[in-house]
């Protein structure tokens, strides 16, 4: 009985080892999931993927070499997966395993600071296992939060017991071999591996200062090296390729930038004031509210932790406790006090980032520290000091007053009460993570998903079919489902290993997401040929149409109605184009120099009009320039962006200033400017995108205006993305075309000279008058508003097409009372989409007044709202409004194609995937030059190797560039006519390399812990 | 039960004594402060280096250590003390001064834990 009461202190352990039990308690067969959470669905394909250091998946592919890390954490899903688990089962067994490790990691670390006793373990263990920094982790159950905060106490306690000669050497390399593998899912974001060794060496540092003796930091230092060495060599596997991948594609200052990423270092730190940071309460969605409500938008608990007294009085009174605790020093632990108090003020001022005023250091430490600014999350990396050391100062001052001489009976049961208060306390504090309110029950964004049985059944289909890219419509950056799943990648990514193209949020400018975006917006206006060019390019072959994704894209075109598709309840994927037809790998017959290829955006455009089997490249590839054979081959096509959707995207960037509003703007005539690299005959092609809206008519050809000189272009041909004029000769240089419109105002009325042809709107009690009125010959309409909330004239946008963007233009002239305001609201059958209101300014006598509307691209109506808003004078408010007009922007493009021979005839290229990162295959070409393309995102590691038909070196050394803005292109000269090719991704070389050194160092650490386990000195 | 006024009397021959050892640096603690007020009044220096406040009171810390020979308890304390009003004033809806003083109080922790591993 006695043996048994020993161990009872263990239950609460084993209960809070068990905590996710209770978040699946009583909801059926459902998934945590979505947004960052990612849990796979086929945990095997999931797993196999982090033995590859690029990722072919999503987006063309991306390095992965820091993804590698997640090899531990995803094989703790396989197994029980393999086992035959259910998905629930599975993803319950694997969060109880990190949570019992992070509960034993916690109490072991107690156990070495804190001996003998048991309560303040317990506190030591709730104290940093739940608190809201874990809040987050959990949440988004974050691979890189779990290992960190799991491994650190870990690591620390091998550091003691090697300091205290509890363990000998051997035993520790193995042990910290063992935190290697727990460790090694920070890699996924490296910043929280260097949060590991920056708390390691602020544990080392603050052991050193408080025995300062030479012989004691020779030894510490020495005890250092034996924990950090193994830890390091087994986690070279993502470190060798990692390092690999910094070193080659980022820039020491401003990283995350260059990457493509956003760095939102700044947005995070908006609320990460110190006040804050102490009290844990850093991330930044607590604080995003509803304009209106006030009440928070993602974290409906955070309200008790901003309002509650006992819960803003428990947040204040843990910091004060770990204060209190430097007051009462034991000199035994003089170390843990000098270690937690300078892992306290670190983390609190990491964990602050950018806001000020410590914000101005941080910011330094961007500016000056290279590769400083990967660490754009602040509080998520470095809040574990602060988790840390409170728990650890907390425990402290306890611990003093348990062991103090002065300590009686009374006082033991006193401190012991004020221990169970804290740690039940903690728990009740911590109640989101213990209850699983973290994932949001009942709520719309929730994170507990039913997956519905056609997601599985598309799945097990998907898995055997569908070649080639599949690409996602609707458009949507987060695919929000009806039955609740929400992600920011395809939900395909979940299911299988099958390559995906979608909107994603966290790349926007990159290559491939522009070219998406373009073929989004071509497929949206019905342009089949430049979308079917556009899908060729990317390598997509299949659309998955989402059907129960909530969306306001309009649906697709009817013409996919004919193509073959295969349904899964609201699920189709729609067989856009034979994989035989587009190959990731192929040999183009044509090629053509972009002008401009950057920005993207507009090189993007430059695609849509060539052929399936032509590419564009970069003039001002350096690359490209060594090739003359190249350059010479080569066609030119140049892109010419039309006056009115320049002026359009310049007042679409400009901040809302006065100076580009108070103008009138000519719409009955725009102009192309370009400037053709070189003499030649460059043939004329115009999209075709409802042109009859602007007044022009095809069959008469086109009449223009070129370089003031008057031509009418004939038409070669017509499609239904483009109108192809015949050749005509251009000299090198700027030229300057000029085409007049036809323009319709779509506004019925807005000249008032026949009458009201307007609604009446507004709403609130008070006195309106609309009348008019006229001088001078002139009729406009005068609006007087006394008391009523709001008063306007309401217009309707004819022929209203949110494909197209729209130029507003009025008259107007305020009285008296307040500013005049214009509205353009657009609406959808069920609710209002979006609304642009320009404010004008106050000005007594008659102005023009105009402005640029931009609809969101859905089936929807618009008006024009001319309001004569309230004003608290008893006077009211009276404006007159007179020639309202609403035209069509003209955001045609032109472009000139000047076309060469091709240079290679009926190629035949066969290939097999053996890996993410090696494809092998042979080709036939009649011409011995020729253009390779494989169509993955471009990297220089990228290598491709050209082999003799029996497989034998060919000294053939390539040119490798980029194409079609994203992909890679090799130029290839003096091969035969039948070869082998193999392309390789380089670095996985190193992932090799590293997993070998891994695995031998945890062999050896085994080796010689097993080999030592008997022996008394190795105890 | 000790009596307030006992307890002070018993202090004030300590508080004399400390006084007369520190008569000197006392005096210029006082000056220095009294000449910072005095430049931020007449705003010297300014717009090259700002005399605020916030410049006043970390000089006033730092001072405290360097002058009146301060140790970490009293810092701590001094901490402890800040973060009870922060405290304060957050529940009572100040949140700007709650802001301010929690910057104080960070101020006065990393001062005390430097002193701490100095001592």
């Amino acid at each position: 009985m006695k043996n048994i009461s020993k161990y009872l202190f263990l239950i609460p352990l084993i209960l809070f080892a068990l905590t996710p039990i209770l978040w699946f308690l009583g909801k059926g067969p459902i998934i945590i999931n979505g947004v960052d959470i990612n849990f796979p669905l086929d945990p095997v394909s999931w797993f196999e993927r982090r033995f590859f250091v690029w990722n072919s998946i999503a987006i063309g592919g991306a390095d992965f070499s820091s993804s590698t890390a997640g090899l531990f954490f995803h094989l703790v899903q396989v197994i029980p997966y393999k086992l035959g688990f259910n998905l629930t089962l599975v993803q319950n067994i694997s969060l109880i395993f990190w949570f019992s490790l992070i509960v034993f990691s916690a109490y072991v670390f107690a156990r070495i600071i804190l001996p003998k006793k048991h309560l303040l373990q317990i506190l030591f263990v709730v104290l940093y296992s739940f608190n809201i920094y874990m809040f987050n982790s959990w949440e988004n159950i974050k691979v890189a939060n779990l290992s960190l905060v799991a491994a650190i106490p870990l690591a620390l306690s091998i550091v003691f017991l090697l300091h205290d000669k509890i363990i000998s050497h051997k035993r520790a390399i193995f042990f910290s071999s063992l935190v290697g593998i727990l460790v090694s899912g920070s890699g996924i974001n490296p910043a929280y591996f260097i949060s590991f060794f920056l708390i390691i060496l602020l544990f080392f540092l603050g052991d050193t200062l408080a025995h300062l003796k030479t012989d004691s930091i020779k030894l510490s230092i020495g005890n250092l090296l034996i924990v950090i060495i193994p830890i390091i060599l087994i986690n070279l596997f993502w470190i060798l390729p990692t390092l690999n991948f910094i070193s080659n594609n980022l820039s020491p200052s401003g990283s995350i930038d260059r990457l493509g990423f956003t760095n939102w270092v700044d947005s995070l730190s908006e609320n990460t004031s110190l006040v804050n940071i102490f009290r844990m309460q850093g991330a930044w969605d607590w604080y995003a509210k509803d304009g209106i409500t006030n009440q928070p938008l993602y974290i409906p608990y955070a309200l008790n932790y901003f309002h509650s007294l006992p819960f803003l009085a428990f947040s204040f009174l843990l910091p004060v406790l770990a204060f209190i605790s430097f007051l009462f020093v034991n000199k035994e632990n003089k170390n843990l006090y000098a270690a937690f108090g300078l892992m306290l003020i670190v983390g609190v001022f990491l964990g602050v980032g950018t806001h000020l005023p410590t914000g101005i250091f941080f910011r330094w430490l961007i500016d000056h520290v290279p590769f400083f600014t990967l660490l754009r999350s602040p509080w998520y990396i470095f809040s574990l000091l602060v988790t840390l050391s409170s728990a650890g100062l907390i425990c402290l001052l306890l611990y003093n007053f348990r062991i103090s001489k002065l300590s009686n009976s009374l006082n033991r049961v006193f401190v012991s009460l004020v221990l169970v208060i804290l740690i039940i306390g903690n728990l009740i504090y911590s109640y989101p993570q213990v209850t699983g309110k973290i994932f949001r029950p009942d709520r719309a964004d929730g994170f507990y998903i039913n997956f519905p049985n056609y997601v599985f059944d598309a799945k097990n289909w998907l898995a055997d079919n569908a070649e080639g890219r599949i690409i996602g419509y609707p458009d949507d950056e987060i695919e929000r489902f009806s039955w609740g799943y929400r992600g920011i990648d395809s939900i395909l990514n979940l299911l299988v290993d099958k390559e995906t193209l979608f909107s994603p949020l966290n790349v926007p400018d990159s290559p491939m997401a522009i070219l998406i975006k373009n073929f989004y917006q071509h497929l949206k206006k019905g342009q089949w040929q430049a979308t079917e060019n556009l899908i060729t390019k990317m390598g997509a072959t299949v659309l998955f149409e989402k059907k129960d994704q909530q969306s306001l894209s309009p649906p697709l075109p009817d013409k996919f109605q004919g193509l073959a598709s295969v349904s899964f309840g609201p699920w189709n994927f729609y067989q856009m184009q034979q994989p035989s037809e587009n190959q990731k790998i192929n040999i183009v017959s044509k090629s053509f120099f972009a002008y401009p290829y950057a920005p993207y955006s507009e090189g993007a455009e430059t695609i849509g009009p060539l052929g399936q089997d032509s590419i564009i490249l970069n003039p001002e590839d350096s690359v490209i320039a060594k090739v003359p054979a190249l350059t010479k081959n080569s066609g030119r096509i140049i892109l010419s962006r039309p006056s009115q959707g320049l002026d359009f995207n310049d007042f679409k960037l400009t901040p809302s200033i006065l100076s580009n509003r108070l103008i009138s703007r000519d719409m009955t005539q725009t102009q192309f400017e370009f400037s053709a690299p070189e003499d030649g005959t460059y043939q004329p092609i115009l999209e075709r995108y409802r042109l009859e809206d602007f007044g022009i008519d095809l069959s008469k050809g086109l009449k223009i205006e070129i370089d003031s000189t008057d031509q009418v272009w004939k038409i070669n041909k017509i499609s239904d993305s483009y109108v192809y004029f015949q050749p005509i000769e251009f000299t090198r240089g700027k030229h300057i075309i000029s085409i007049t419109l036809i323009t319709k105002n779509l506004i019925n009325g807005g000249e008032f000279e026949d009458g009201t042809k307007f609604e009446r709107g507004g709403y609130g009690q008070g006195f309106e008058e609309f009348k008019i009125e006229e001088t001078e010959g002139r009729k406009f309409l005068s609006i007087l508003n006394i008391n009523k909330a709001d008063v306007s004239a309401n217009f309707k946008i004819n022929s209203f097409n949110p494909m197209g963007d729209y130029y507003v233009e009025l008259k107007y002239r305020q009285i008296y009372g307040n500013n005049a305001n214009v509205v353009i609201s657009q609406n959808n059958s069920n609710t209002l989409v979006r609304a642009q209101v320009e404010r004008l300014p106050n000005y007594p006598e008659w102005h023009v007044f105009s402005f640029f509307y931009e609809p969101v691209e859905t089936q929807s109506e618009a008006k024009v709202i001319l309001s004569v808003p309230f004003t608290v004078d008893p006077l009211g408010t009276k404006i007159l409004y007179d020639d309202l007009k609403v035209y069509k922007v003209f955001d045609n493009d032109l472009l000139f194609i000047k076309e060469i021979n091709s240079i290679q005839q009926s190629p035949v290229v066969e290939f097999q995937r053996r890996s993410p990162v090696l494809y092998e295959g042979t080709v036939k070409v009649s011409n011995t030059s020729h253009l390779l393309v494989f169509s993955e995102n471009y990297s220089p590691m990228w290598q491709l190797q050209i082999l003799n038909i029996d497989g034998s070196k060919m000294d053939v050394a390539p040119h490798h560039f980029s194409a079609n803005l994203y992909a890679n292109a090799w130029y290839i000269e003096g091969t035969p006519n039948n070869y082998k090719f193999k392309i390789y991704y380089n670095p996985q070389n190193l992932f090799w390399i590293g997993l070998s050194i891994s695995l031998i160092t945890f062999i050896f650490s085994t080796a010689i812990f097993l080999i030592n386990f008997g022996d008394k000195k190795n105890a | 039960m000790l009596n307030f006024e006992d307890f002070i009397e018993k202090k004030i021959p300590q508080l004399k004594s400390w006084t007369a050892t520190h008569y000197l640096n006392l005096a210029l603690f006082n000056l220095i402060l009294i000449v910072l007020v005095l430049l931020r009044s007449a705003g010297y220096f300014d717009p090259y280096f700002s005399i605020t406040i916030h410049a006043i009171v970390l000089i006033t810390l730092i001072l405290l250590v360097f002058l009146l020979g301060v140790n970490s308890k009293f810092l701590f304390v001094l901490t402890c003390v800040l973060w009870i009003f922060v405290a304060f004033l957050k529940l009572v809806g100040i949140d700007v001064w709650a802001e301010r003083t929690s910057v104080y109080a960070f101020e006065v922790l990393v001062l005390g834990v430097i002193l701490f591993l100095t001592e």
